[in-house]
């Protein structure tokens, strides 16, 4: 299951925001747990003028209110290396892994601090041969267990 | 709220083939989704 949201800033951003619900298989191991995993897939669609602020804390909006309509539910935000989709100031020395990385992070905080919501978050950095990779999961404080457990498989693996 | 920042240095080649199928999959992911945005901005500048 998928659901798509547009989201349009007055100065001209477009974003879309599409939560893909994970298979079981998720980590290539069984996992026997009452939660659906849905992955976050976001797409700068076109730049608009002027600061991309507004665009985030509506995008918080967004997973705020899907994850208080969906209790058992984890987000997962995995960081790509490609450049498509985002934009970097030419001046920034920032790979595009890292730079979705503090750009989930700054959502983040919108969820938590200005909607004071009771979520919890871990990334996970993964030091790889290509550099380093970033994973992101944002759950209700009640499955912060299971986190701990996909940490044991993650780990494992 | 609680945020944790882990580390891992040493993957395993499962993790890093674990990381790679996210890759791949996140590549799908959006391309199913460029095509979708005509339907989400039909107004959209095409140019």
């Amino acid at each position: 299951m998928e659901f798509s949201f547009p989201i349009e800033s007055e100065d001209g951003y477009k974003y879309l925001i599409e939560l893909t619900e994970q298979t079981l298989n998720f980590l290539g191991v069984p996992f026997n747990y009452d939660v659906r995993i849905y992955n976050i897939t976001l797409s700068l669609i076109e730049k608009g003028s002027l600061t991309v602020n507004p665009v985030l804390s509506r995008i918080g909006y967004i997973l705020s209110d899907f994850l208080d309509e969906n209790g058992n539910v984890i987000l997962y935000f995995y960081c790509s290396p490609t450049d498509h989709d985002i934009e970097i100031r030419p001046n920034r020395i920032i790979t595009p892994q890292e730079f979705r990385s503090k750009l989930f992070l700054n959502i983040y905080k919108r969820l938590s601090y200005k909607f004071k919501k009771e979520y919890f978050h871990i990334s996970y950095t993964i030091n790889s041969p290509d550099g380093k990779l970033f994973n992101h999961f944002i759950t209700h404080r009640k499955n912060k267990n299971i986190i701990e457990e996909l940490e044991v498989l993650i780990h494992d693996k | 709220m609680e945020s944790i920042t882990k580390h891992i240095s040493n993957p395993s080649q499962k993790l890093i083939e674990l990381m790679q199928k996210m890759e791949r999959e996140k590549d799908e992911r959006r391309e199913k989704l460029r095509a979708k945005v005509d339907l989400y901005f039909p107004d959209r500048n095409k140019n």
